[in-house]
């Protein structure tokens, strides 16, 4: 084999070693296998039941029980960056972009950790809710539910929705 | 013509200089940070979300590690290899991301310099490319500080 090819072969097995090496004794490492965060679907029941304080997955909701959660005046949180946001949100939701998210924001301070809020982001397979959940829920919110299907779902169903006006 | 601007013995150095100091930055901010770079890789959408946490460790060292002999002038030519042909594929993803619509961060230096994909990213990403071409081929040039 080509010796520039070998001493590249060589140079990135090494490096990835190491790699591996620090990621075990690093304390913010990460496991070798990304695991999904699992998510289980409400029944009515459990909707109206305040959480028991279940961990193992994160709760989510379809669009229909999201919408009574909307009539019942519970707190939507959006966790897309503020230009999608202010494109085009659920009516009343606020905004907490997951992307820059920070335990000490802004918005997040005025939340009550024990109160219902449902997180949604823009669509299905979108992580970005289900990340913002867990990093609220790590923060000692007790009643986190996530809208899955997320915002475009939402605007299919033709649910309240509004923009935010330029200032 | 060309080639004889670019043979000069500080101007490729310099160059090399360049291009590892970019990589070792970059590399150093995605080893500190695993979990938000592999994050950061799974909003590509194009490998196996399993395995986004072995490439972001792998990625990430593979940038220190090149980038520091790159530094020093080590294995010039393969490490200028390695990093540019890696580099080459960043461009490819960020452009596919592009196409496909996707609204994410590179992930190029970490979150905490955060860098929307799109047109403007994949420009500067050329003229590294460039920079790294040039390192490539009048790497015998170049000046190493460790043998």
């Amino acid at each position: 084999m080509n010796r520039t090819v070998k001493n590249i072969a060589i140079i990135v097995i090494i490096s990835s070693l190491l790699g591996f090496i620090y990621n075990v004794f690093n304390p913010s490492g990460i496991p070798l296998i990304r695991e999904e965060q699992k998510v289980s679907y409400l029944n009515e029941e459990d909707l109206h039941n305040p959480t028991e304080g279940v961990e193992a997955a994160l709760r989510a909701i379809k669009v229909d029980q999201a919408y009574q959660l909307y009539q019942q005046g519970i707190q939507f949180i959006d966790a897309r960056d503020d230009w999608d946001f202010a494109d085009g949100h659920i009516e009343g939701a606020i905004n907490i972009p997951e992307f820059s998210f920070e335990p000490d924001n802004e918005n997040l301070k005025q939340l009550d950790k024990d109160y219902r809020y449902v997180i949604y982001c823009g669509g299905d397979d979108c992580d970005t809710s289900k990340r913002l959940a867990s990093e609220l829920m790590k923060l000692g919110f007790s009643d986190i539910i996530i809208f899955l299907d997320g915002y475009e779902v939402w605007l299919n169903n033709n649910y309240p929705v509004e923009v935010t006006n330029a200032e | 013509m060309l080639n004889k601007l670019f043979s000069n013995q500080y101007l490729v150095t310099i160059f090399r200089i360049i291009f590892a100091l970019i990589f070792l930055f970059a590399g150093i901010e995605k080893a500190a940070n695993p979990d938000d770079f592999a994050v950061a890789i799974s909003n590509y959408r194009i490998l196996p979300y399993f395995s986004v946490n072995f490439f972001a460790i792998i990625l990430a060292w593979i940038e220190v590690i090149a980038g520091i002999l790159l530094l020093f002038g080590v294995k010039t030519k393969e490490n200028i290899s390695l990093l540019n042909s890696l580099l080459i594929l960043f461009t490819i993803m960020i452009l596919i991301a592009v196409v496909r619509g996707l609204n994410i961060d590179c992930g190029c230096f970490g979150t905490k310099y955060a860098q929307e994909v799109g047109l403007l990213k994949i420009s500067e990403n050329i003229v590294t490319i460039l920079i790294g071409f040039v390192v490539y081929k009048f790497h015998k040039y170049s000046i190493p500080f460790l043998k």
